[in-house]
């Protein structure tokens, strides 16, 4: 298989350092506190955020969860790679909560908890970046604090050559494979995922990349979360100047 | 960083499920043409002053890559589209154009149409995808039409070709607008060039006019073969049992006889005759039909001679087919371990079987090989002639070609590849590819031993090169501070080898220790520390695999400075190694071992004879001849150990060649002397290798390159039992100490050359040793038979070995020197490193035989020799014959008719002073003439008077004979005992 062409191509027509098409959709669903729509390529994601709101009586572990379900639609074929993309939505759950629980600042959680729901429908490689992104925005849209600005990434190194954002399948393959959560003002790695055996170098390299597409897709996530509010406040405006006419 | 287009999504049916994939299309893929605007001037790789430029389609690619890679082939632009349709269809022609594409020095332009935003399209209802990528070209090549901008009046930009041979295609494209033309067409146009329409493949593939003559021709031929089997219907005959499936390999005495190993079966299934073989030719996998068991038929029993498959006649066009058959004599041939000859009794009927359908052609892409057979009517000069084309390897048919040089080629060794074969024609038929050179010249016929044997002897790139350090080179200070490398300078190291070796890879040491122990030290050259994971020299040095020793050249792994510089352990110089020291005490036990990279200073270089003086001199009481003694001392001791586990001590019959240092014309030719210095130092590099392959093992277990030699099968040893019990001996083959017990046995009181012979024949018994990851096999399986060691690998020769680097790599992790190479890493890995290792370790042994064979026909030109022989095979109507001085093997044939019968294409022999038997009175067929009893192993005239038997001895004369056929060969002829000179017998 050759992953990327002497023409610097690669399956898809993509070079080697180029991401996915990016959409996001932000609150799109009602009902909830927070929501986005993340489709990275064909991977597409929906998540909800309820909260922060008063915690429950009882003790509880955790007062934020981040829990990622798989959709039955999300993938095609038999019951193994469901099971397979199950018990990875599992992980990365518990990847996320974790990481949450330091990104949000401890006095917003005081006695009070945040529940993060994340909805795979549809999986095509790149999976734990889209659920990460569509949890952080719908956190930010939900108006819950960051500690810092942050945007997760997936990399492989195939054939040698280092790849930002596998599609499905590329990231089928048995190549060493890197996905980080990066805190972009701090400059730190909140989680680190990786897959298969590599060396230390090869993990270098993914991470330089990672850091790079993350960068990129922090943009582009700021961007959105921008034009949303200002699209919320252009739409919500004429109510405004109306109470105060009405004052 | 993001450069988004709007994208399409392209579905492919998988076999249930429906597969979305994203397909990004772009705006920033050039044209590659200087003559485009918008095209960066870097990326221009296509020519501005060309004529015209070329498109190819899959079909032109596929078959003509021969044309396409002539240098006079230049500004081809090649489509994506291409690219993925021939990868699909036929992974060594990508690779090829994959190699053409990236040359250079070459024009060729790749362009990603598929992913180009103006030349995507998508697959119209009702449109088959090979019209739909016909079209995507048809529009790529507009689009490019459409790029080519003049700059100002006066230029004239290039014309673009579409090179299609499907004529629909064709007339479709003209209807766009485009120029599309045939290859045959192209070639022709280009007048300047005539080799080029050589060049263009045969086939069906022919121009209109052509084809449509050719196939009123066919019409009128008779069908020789029958049609092949379609795959579906191999795959459902093959899974009702009714087929078997597996590779055919031809007999290397009879190109129309050979054996189909199935497992289906169990054993080998015979395929006896050109109908039965059915087009299948040497290293085709093929499914196979048994035939009814009352047509079963035996291996022939006898030698091949001319004619003995008579090929039916075409018509009068084909008449010069019938003298093909001719060329296909079996001539002298080397010794060949690996050969199992078809022994069989004429009684014994085998399963025999036919070809019904191929399931995958092995068709040389390299090419074959060989010289045109002599045309009997001289064709107009320039015209395009038929001719037939003779492969040296006589394993393969004769093959049809079309050539306007055939007057120039006639005594030409060239190269051919086989394009088709189609069911109505004795040959297959192929075309041209390049000459070599001049029939006979030894430089030319090492040539083509290197490409039959598939050695690359190409020069080194500039890439591989960059990597060498510079010369002089010494050891940097850096490298004596490195605190993993062991200073040794002050060791009497030295070093053994053979006369004029250049490559000098180990080196030896022993010292006293103060405790009475012995230190014994083995250092190879730190060849590693110069060839980097991951280096163009290293994906070279694996490629290649080995050095390769030919009588007068030596091709090599490494780049000269580093084989015979910089890695060579010389005399009187500091030099990097790798370490293996052990203490032993004086009984030679190991009491420990340690690995070490080390500096050291070889004191002395010696030869093998030298050491041996050395030895020998008692007078000589210096350091090195000191410590020559005491390994020499050791080494019998570690001999005598492995000879008491059952080590095999086997015999190969190598001869050495004295080269005239100017002309390169062998001088003389002899047995290859072995001194006990050779097994001294042979012996030290098994204790080192197996000390190796111990601790590598240990530290990896699942990934150590080891080399393992497996327990012959009993059925390999039956020619040799058969042998043996016609002799009066007997051979116990059950376990390698058993064999060697009973080899050491079988003596002749008036032959002393008779156990070495049998050791000989013994060695042809045997398997051959192959490299293989520890994870591949059980630990029981990693035996090393021949050497009755149970762990084995190759450490010793890092030079001119890829095995040995492997295994240095893996040592160094072991020690925590450097990580684990890559390749090593996991079993896919390791197990396609092996088999390239293994193949090439092969293909260099035997063009190492082969240039042996070459040589001693060269020695023989101007001579005729009386020579000292022994019967090694009976047949019904000659005898295969050994010329132990020589390393010859061949047949003698007994009648003269026969032999009348080869001479036209090849050897002739007759054994004189034999009453012809006119006696046979015809009503015999010729064969039943000589009686062969397969019991005794004896050939009997049929007079009684003269009987021959296997391991008798016998003295022939060996002459060259030049045949028209262009083939020479050696020609053996029995003469009597009497006229054998007194220095010429053996023994």
């Amino acid at each position: 298989m050759e992953f990327v062409s002497p023409e610097g191509l690669r399956l898809d027509g993509r070079r080697p350092k180029e991401l996915r098409k990016l959409r996001i959709k932000l609150g799109s669903l009602d009902g909830t506190d927070g929501s986005a729509f993340v489709q990275l390529g064909n991977t597409k994601v929906l998540a909800a955020v309820f909260g922060p709101r008063g915690a429950p009586t009882g003790a509880r572990s955790s007062a934020i969860s981040c829990v990622i379900a798989v959709s039955a639609i999300s993938v095609q074929g038999d019951r193994r790679s469901k099971e397979r993309l199950g018990r990875q939505a599992t992980e990365f759950s518990r990847a996320l909560t974790n990481a949450m629980e330091q990104l949000v600042p401890a006095d917003i959680l005081k006695n009070a908890c945040i529940d993060v729901h994340v909805q795979v429908l549809q999986a095509d490689g790149g999976l734990f970046a889209a659920c990460a992104n569509a949890a952080l925005l719908a956190l930010a849209n939900a108006g819950v604090p960051l500690r810092d600005i942050c945007a997760a990434c997936h990399t492989g190194l195939l054939e040698s050559t280092a790849l930002v954002d596998l599609s499905a399948q590329e990231s089928m393959q048995q190549a060493p494979q890197a996905a980080i959560l990066y805190e972009c003002r701090t400059q730190s790695i909140a989680i680190m995922q990786t897959d298969n055996k590599m060396s230390t170098t090869a993990l270098e390299e993914l991470l330089e990349l990672a850091t790079e597409g993350c960068i990129a897709l922090v943009t582009a996530m700021r961007q959105a979360l921008i034009s949303s509010t200002v699209q919320q406040l252009s739409t919500s405006a004429p109510h405004a100047s109306a109470a105060q006419r009405r004052d | 960083m993001l450069h988004k287009k709007a994208f399409i999504k392209k579905t492919r049916k998988g076999k249930i499920q429906q597969i979305v994939r994203e397909h990004y299309l772009r705006d920033d893929i050039y044209s590659g043409t200087p003559w485009d605007p918008e095209c960066d001037a870097g990326a221009a790789k296509l020519s501005k002053d060309a004529k015209h430029y070329l498109v190819a389609d899959t079909n032109v690619v596929l078959s003509q890559m021969d044309f396409l890679e002539h240098a006079a082939v230049e500004d081809v632009i090649i489509m994506s589209v291409v690219l993925d349709e021939v990868r699909h269809r036929n992974q060594s022609v990508y690779q090829r154009l994959r190699s053409l594409c990236a040359s250079p020095t070459r024009r060729f332009y790749v362009f990603a149409n598929e992913h180009h935003r103006d030349t995507y399209i998508k697959q119209e209802p009702g449109e088959s995808v090979n019209d739909r990528n016909d079209r995507a070209i048809r529009v790529a090549t507009k689009w490019y039409m459409s790029r080519l901008e003049p700059a100002s009046q006066a230029d004239q930009v290039p014309e673009i070709i579409l090179l299609t041979n499907d004529a629909e295609n064709r007339s479709r494209a003209q209807s766009e607008g485009l120029t599309a033309i045939s290859i045959q067409a192209y070639a022709k146009s280009r007048t300047e060039c005539p080799e080029l329409m050589d060049l263009v493949a045969a086939g069906n593939l022919e121009d209109e006019a052509e084809t449509a003559a050719s196939r009123a021709k066919h019409a009128k031929r008779a069908r020789i073969y029958e049609d092949h089997r379609g795959m579906a219907d191999i795959t459902a005959g093959l899974k009702a049992g009714k087929y078997h499936q597996g590779t055919l390999r031809v007999s290397r005495y009879n190109p129309f006889e050979g054996w189909v190993g199935s497992e289906s079966v169990g054993e080998d299934i015979l395929i006896s005759g050109r109908v039965a073989m059915n087009r299948a030719i040497e290293g085709d996998a093929v499914a196979i039909e048994l035939l009814p068991e009352a047509e079963w038929r035996a291996a022939s029993a006898t030698l091949p001679k001319a004619g003995a498959d008579g090929a039916p006649a075409e018509d009068a066009e084909g008449a010069e087919d019938m003298q093909e058959d001719g060329g296909h004599i079996m001539e002298v041939v080397p010794m060949d371990i690996s050969e199992q000859p078809p022994e069989l009794t004429a009684a014994s009927k085998r399963p025999t079987g036919k070809v019904v359908g191929i399931i995958r052609r092995n068709w040389r892409t390299r090419g074959y090989c060989g010289s045109l057979q002599p045309q009997q009517r001289a064709s107009a000069r320039g015209s395009t002639a038929s001719v037939l084309f003779c492969p040296v390897e006589r394993r393969f048919p004769m093959i049809r070609l079309q050539t306007r040089q055939a007057e120039a080629l006639a005594d030409k060794r060239i190269v051919v590849v086989i394009d088709s074969w189609e069911a109505d024609s004795h040959y297959p038929a192929g075309h041209y590819v390049r000459t070599l050179g001049t029939i006979g010249d030894r430089d030319t016929e090492t040539e083509v031993l290197l490409i039959e044997h598939d050695i690359n002897t190409s020069p080194f790139t500039p890439a591989v090169h960059a990597c060498v350090p510079q010369l002089p080179w010494s050891v940097t200070p850096a490298d004596l501070d490195d605190p993993n490398r062991q200073d040794l300078r002050h060791l009497p190291i030295c070093s053994v080898d053979p006369p004029g070796c250049k490559d000098i890879d180990d080196a030896l040491h022993v010292v006293e220790l103060p405790n009475g122990n012995l230190e014994l030290g083995v250092h190879i050259a730190d060849v590693t520390h110069f060839l980097k994971p991951a280096t163009a020299i290293d994906d070279e040095a694996a490629s290649r695999a080995t050095t390769t020793y030919l009588v007068q050249r030596r091709i090599d792994m490494l780049p000269k400075p580093l084989t015979e510089d910089i890695c060579s352990l010389r005399a009187d110089v500091e030099r990097l190694a790798f370490s293996v020291v052990w203490e032993m005490t004086q009984s030679a036990d190991v009491v420990s071992v340690r690995f070490t990279k080390s500096v050291i200073k070889s004191r002395a270089a010696l030869t093998y004879a030298e050491a041996q003086s050395r030895i020998d001199d008692e007078r000589l009481h210096d350091e090195i001849s000191n410590s020559l003694r005491t390994m020499n001392r050791v080494a019998r001791i570690l001999r005598k150990r492995r000879a008491d586990a059952g080590a095999l001590s086997l015999a190969s019959p190598e001869v050495k060649f004295e080269i005239d240092t100017e002309t390169h014309d062998p001088l003389d030719v002899g047995i290859y002397q072995i001194r006990e210095a050779n097994q001294m130092v042979e012996e030290m590099m098994l204790l080192a290798n197996v000390t190796v392959a111990e601790h590598t093992l240990r530290a990896f277990p699942a990934c150590a390159l080891l080399r393992r030699h497996p327990v012959p099968a009993p059925r390999q040893f039956d020619p040799l039992l058969r042998a043996a019990a016609a002799a009066g001996f007997s051979l116990d083959c059950s376990t390698s100490k058993m064999l060697a017990e009973s080899l050491d046995k079988a003596v002749r009181a008036d032959d002393a050359y008779f156990n070495k012979l049998v050791r000989i024949m013994a060695t042809r018994c045997m398997t051959q040793a192959v490299y293989f990851g520890s994870g591949e096999c059980d630990p029981p399986e990693y035996h090393h038979y021949g050497l009755a060691a149970p762990l084995y690998t190759h450490f010793t020769s890092p030079i001119r070995r890829y095995a040995d680097v492997v295994v240095h790599r893996v040592l160094a992790a072991s020690l925590g020197l450097a990580p684990l190479p890559e390749t090593a890493r996991d079993r896919d890995g390791v197990r396609s490193l092996t088999d390239n290792l293994n193949t090439r370790h092969h293909n260099a042994q035997m063009a190492g035989r082969a240039s042996v064979e070459l040589h001693t026909l060269i020695f023989f030109k101007d001579r005729v020799v009386v020579a000292d022989a022994r019967i090694t095979k009976v047949r019904s109507n000659g005898l295969i014959i050994f010329v132990p001085k020589y390393g010859i093997e061949g047949p003698v044939y007994f009648t003269p008719k026969d032999a009348a019968a080869s001479a036209k294409g090849g050897a002739r022999a007759a054994i004189p002073k034999q009453p012809v038997s006119a006696a046979a009175a015809g009503s015999a067929p010729p064969e039943s003439e000589y009686i062969l009893d397969e019991e005794k192993q004896t050939v009997t005239s049929p007079d009684g008077k003269v009987c021959y038997t296997i391991f008798d001895k016998a003295a022939v004369r060996i002459a060259v004979e030049e045949t028209h056929g262009q083939r020479r060969h050696l020609v053996l002829t029995l003469v009597d005992r009497n006229e054998l000179p007194e220095s010429e017998q053996m023994g």
